[in-house]
């Protein structure tokens, strides 16, 4: 699968889009090599191993193995997954891919990493309890940084992968919760409210995997039309194509914890489940610490998601337009690049209102594949058709009352009040305008680089001056964390580099001590 | 089917009345500053007469901008509708969910800010940009503090939450209050974080997205504000006193339908007249400062979920100077926020009040040492509530400058430094508490606290002044230890704590004032180049 995503990523055959593919490539190649080592420690050597068996080899193998096995299987699906310290090549390779491409990459090969953690790191026993806070705090790292990213990008496909990382951020905080409950010792009604927090995780997983692909198809869309990928330059959109606007609003609103949309419910039940097990008195003093901070973040990234959603979104189908190549009259709706956008977003709609039903039956169903009985559900009575029948309801009525109060409608048409000087599109807010709150009140998180620089025109008149502006986001984890681990194996390369001398005869010597150390260590 | 008629009548209630609380407010702020004002209902004429004016429409627009108003105005119905503002467990009371009524208040945001885009003028894309700020930031605050009435009443719709009587039960959850009252003043672009009304670019948030409204879509935003800020009104007013919500059981009454009216309408007014007064007496805040306003009311609203979680896991009934002690810690928190030297001196005396108030509540759960403690209250408040401050702030009036205790930190990182300060404090104390030598763990926690805040204070600020301060904090914490440590001490002793206290206040700022007078800066920093 990563061979042949490889070959998708560097279908625009840039070099940007080649430096993507291979970053790609050597992520998910550790991703998979450390997967199966893993793989390999459970097994104990050897190749014919069944899945099934996990369970029981993790109950008598040794627990530095177990650990180190663990460990192993977190590098590799959370590379997958784009889990945030190992997740550098996401925010490069998805927007890289065409947007179909990136659109199945993000709604859908992101889910099997969710997929093989649940499968494997689910079923090893005996994990000690830091490993499943180990899971939570990248995950909620992993969420915060997504959207604070996401905030902050100019390119279109890039805050998109970003919010990619966001979500599996919750997923995997979800996942880690629930580990959590499931080691933790005593006190079996606790560890059942497990379950019901892995049909949460599964569930957003789904709602992620429709939501996401309809915004990378848009994106697809967007970009087809303006031929760039930066914010910046798009812009009046929606008036030259309404009904991909709708389509588009709905894909955004539907990718936002609000109530209608599935993505609402796999975050509600969780916020729920947070403050029913704060009310309950299981837990200790520590414990409760962990719930405090997931129930704070989980609000927070939620906020700042809704923040980084209706930035693309205004910013790049609202205003003026800012691109040369739109004209000033609607244009006819390509209905072939329209429907699967709304056929998206109908099924997520579908999802949502039947999202009770839907989470009761799954965490039934992982209620039977894990021998547990009497899950406890969430005790809240509210049910999703009621919302969503209750906010339709509204809206219309709300709508009609208008409609039949005033008949005739008086309308002038007129230019956007200028104060006496005509506006153009280059006064704007921008993106990086719009965000500019969110980066100054997390300054200390995001590392960006503004410098405004002043020459004076005349160097006599230090009045009159030219100035030059310039914001750089960098990425922290490029420069603090990948970096300095690139330096340090460019210096053992160059250490090792003494015994690549040329001659064929060394090699074949290294060939044959090889050899008999292997024999020497397996014999 | 009474049970819809409720629901319906506690709509078509918040519908009528909404547009006099806006008029309210208006008329009272008028009279607070000395105008006449115009008449509370000047709104309903004003949003009659929009909707029949012509509507201009800016051309760079498109359909959004006029889906706009209709959302806008569907989310409030939505708010007015949901939650139990008049009448409490009416037929749309399990969709209360606080998470949906959270959800809701957001659609609404995002639509203003669509609408504030969508004709292309920087005036609207900066209102979007701030209203979106203030909107996502104050989603964690609205789930905390509803989080934390979930857990008080094990509830999870609005509804159920005010059932009981929740403040007279659980007096932390003032906390919680505090927080809820500032997230009202955010979401409904009131003093401190919108002014309501200017067109000023530099104060607009609200005004600012609906400038390109007019006509009968101006009128539409106009009225959802007013319901909003209604539905506002009222679910503020019901968590302070839930009593005052009409439960709908089986059947209802006209006496009932009447009565809820009429508390309506009483809840209306009084909180009409108490915002006028609170946006008459503080000032709107700069926005970069915003993020102040979010951090205090989040830190607000976490205090009272976690003094709910001690109260619940302690299994203790009301502890009044456990609440105290509280106090004592936020109002120090809020002093470490804060840069001028009168305020903090302020936030100081605050909270030896508080010091004061454990005292005199501890008296009542030691009464055979009434007498002392009761003394021991007096000489606090008298000494440090209004003698060290005034030493303090004389002795460095004659400078005839306003003091600015810069600090290495912003005042919202400070405030989650102290959170980290207080975590970690907790966490010191829990080791000690196990040896159970001591019966009151939260005022030992408290003493700690306090300590380790006035040496973080020291460490944070760069002004000798606030080293002061920083010495008076720490000395603060160790009254509060005695207080609980040693059961009773000599009075004479404790007398001559007070009076080295005094002493050192006197010399410390003389000393200060000396610094200044030489070298002519107070800033540690600069005075650190002194060495050579």
């Amino acid at each position: 699968m990563s061979i042949t995503s490889f070959f998708l990523v560097m279908a625009d055959r840039t070099q940007e889009s080649l430096k993507a593919a291979f970053l790609y490539f050597i992520m998910t190649h550790l991703g998979a090599s450390a997967i199966m080592g893993g793989f390999l420690i459970l097994s104990q050597g050897s190749l014919l191993f069944d899945l099934n068996n996990i369970g029981v080899v993790s109950q008598s193998i040794s627990p530095a193995l177990l650990i180190t096995a663990f460990i192993l299987f977190l590098f590799g699906f959370g590379s997958k997954a784009g889990l945030v310290p190992f997740h550098v090549w996401l925010p490069e390779a998805h927007p890289q891919a065409p947007s179909n491409i990136s659109a199945m990459m993000s709604g859908l090969m992101l889910k099997v990493a969710v997929y093989g953690f649940i499968m494997v790191v689910f079923n090893l026993s005996n994990l000690p309890i830091w490993a499943s806070i180990l899971v939570i705090f990248l995950g909620l790292l992993s969420g915060l940084v997504g959207v604070l990213y996401a905030l902050i990008e100019k390119d279109i496909k890039r805050i998109f992968a970003y919010s990619s990382i966001e979500n599996m951020g919750i997923i995997f905080t979800m996942l880690g919760f629930a580990l959590y409950l499931m080691s933790r010792k005593g006190q079996g009604e606790v560890s059942l409210v497990a379950v019901g927090v892995v049909a949460f995780a599964i569930f957003h997983a789904v709602s992620h995997m429709f939501f996401k692909t309809a915004l990378f198809l848009s994106s697809g869309v967007i970009i087809s039309r303006v031929h760039t990928k930066s914010l910046e330059m798009m812009g009046g959109l929606a008036k030259l194509m309404p009904v991909f606007a709708a389509a588009f609003l709905f894909a955004i609103l539907g990718s936002l914890p609000i109530a209608p949309a599935a993505t609402f419910y796999g975050e509600w039940g969780f916020i729920q489940t947070i403050v029913g097990l704060l009310s309950s008195s299981f837990f200790d003093v520590n414990e409760i610490l962990i719930l405090l901070i997931m129930l704070t973040l989980f609000a927070l990234i939620g906020g700042l998601a809704v923040f980084a959603m209706v930035r693309v979104f205004g910013i790049s189908m609202l205003g003026l337009p800012r691109s040369k190549h739109l004209g000033d009259e609607p244009e006819k709706n390509d209905m072939l690049l329209i429907a699967p956008i709304f056929g998206l977003i109908a099924l997520l709609l579908t999802l949502g209102i039947v999202a009770r039903p839907i989470l009761d039956w799954l965490m039934r169903y992982l209620e039977l594949q894990k021998d547990l009985v009497g899950v406890v559900t969430i005790n809240s009575s509210l049910s999703s058709l009621q919302v969503a029948v209750i906010f339709i309801l509204i809206f219309l009525s709300v709508y009609l009352f208008k409609r039949v109060l005033l008949k005739k409608n008086i309308e002038r048409e007129y230019h956007t009040w200028d104060c006496g000087q005509p506006i153009n599109s280059t006064m704007e807010y921008t993106g990086t305008a719009f965000s500019a709150p969110i980066r100054f009140f997390f300054l200390r998180f995001l590392g960006s680089n503004k410098m405004v620089t002043s020459t004076p025109i005349i160097p006599t008149n230090s009045w009159i001056k030219k100035y030059t502006f310039s914001l750089v986001i960098t990425s922290v984890w490029k420069e603090k964390l990948y970096q300095p681990i690139a330096r340090v194996i460019i210096l053992i390369a160059d250490r090792i580099k003494i015994i690549q001398s040329g001659r064929v005869q060394y090699y074949l010597a290294f060939l044959l001590l090889t050899l008999i150390v292997t024999l020497i260590i397996t014999l | 089917m009474s049970l819809t008629i409720a629901t319906l009548l506690q709509g078509l209630f918040v519908l009528l009345i909404a547009p006099f609380l806006t008029g309210l407010v208006r008329f009272c702020k008028a009279r607070f500053q000395g105008r006449n004002g115009a008449s509370p209902f000047l709104p309903y004429f004003t949003i009659a007469t929009l909707f029949r004016k012509e509507m201009v429409i800016s051309n760079a627009t498109s359909w959004i901008f006029r889906a706009v108003p209709f959302v806008v105005l569907s989310s409030s119905v939505i708010l007015a509708l949901l939650l139990p503002l008049v009448f409490k467990g009416a037929s749309l009371a399990s969709m209360s969910d606080f998470l949906v009524i959270s959800g809701t208040l957001i659609v609404g945001s995002i639509f203003l800010v669509l609408g504030g885009i969508d004709p292309g003028s920087a005036f609207g894309g900066m209102g979007s940009s701030r209203e979106m700020t203030v909107a996502s930031l104050i989603e964690p605050i609205i789930i905390m503090v509803f989080a934390t009435l979930a857990v008080v009443t094990g509830s999870f719709t609005v509804d159920g939450m005010l059932g009981q009587n929740l403040i007279l039960a659980h007096p932390y959850l003032i906390f919680s209050i505090i927080a809820l009252c500032m997230i009202a003043l955010a979401e409904n672009a009131r003093y401190p974080v919108d002014n309501p009304a200017t067109h000023l670019e530099l104060t607009m948030v609200h005004e600012a997205m609906i400038l390109e409204y007019s006509g009968p879509y101006l009128a539409m935003l106009e009225y959802a504000s007013s319901i909003k800020l209604t539905a506002f009104a009222l679910l503020v007013a019901n968590v302070i006193f839930p009593s005052s919500l009409i439960a709908v059981g089986g059947g209802m009454t006209f006496l009932a339908i009447i009565f809820a009216v009429l508390f309506g309408m009483i809840k209306v007014v009084i909180f009409g007249i108490v915002l006028a007064l609170i946006e008459s007496t503080i000032v709107k805040m700069r926005f970069y400062r915003m993020q102040e306003f979010f951090s205090l009311a989040f830190l607000s609203a976490l205090s009272g979920m976690v003094l709910t979680l001690f109260a619940r896991y302690g299994n203790m009934s009301v502890q009044y100077h456990a609440f105290f002690a509280a106090l004592a810690i936020l109002f120090v928190v809020l002093l470490f926020g804060r840069a001028r030297l009168r305020a903090i001196l302020r936030y100081y005396a605050l909270s030896s009040l508080s010091i004061g108030g454990i005292a005199v509540a501890l008296s009542f759960v030691r009464p055979d040492e009434k007498v002392h403690l009761w003394v021991f209250a007096i000489v606090t408040i008298l000494i440090k509530v209004f003698v060290v401050p005034f030493i303090v702030i004389y002795l460095q009036r004659k400078q005839k400058k306003i003091v600015s205790l810069a600090s290495f930190l912003k005042p919202a990182s400070s405030y989650f430094l102290v959170v980290i300060i207080l975590a970690a404090a907790f966490f010191a104390v829990q080791r000690i508490s196990s040896l159970e030598i001591i019966g009151y763990s939260s005022l030992l926690y408290a003493s700690v606290a306090l300590i380790s805040l006035g040496l973080a204070m020291m460490v944070v600020h760069r002004n000798v002044f606030s080293q002061i301060v920083g010495i008076l904090v720490i000395e603060n914490g160790i009254s509060v230890f005695v207080l609980v440590t040693v059961e009773s001490l000599p009075l004479l002793i404790e007398m001559g704590v007070f009076l080295i206290t005094l002493s050192s206040a006197f010399i410390f700022s003389k000393l200060s004032n000396r610094i200044r007078d030489f070298y002519g800066s107070t800033d540690t920093e600069k005075l650190r180049n002194l060495i050579e």
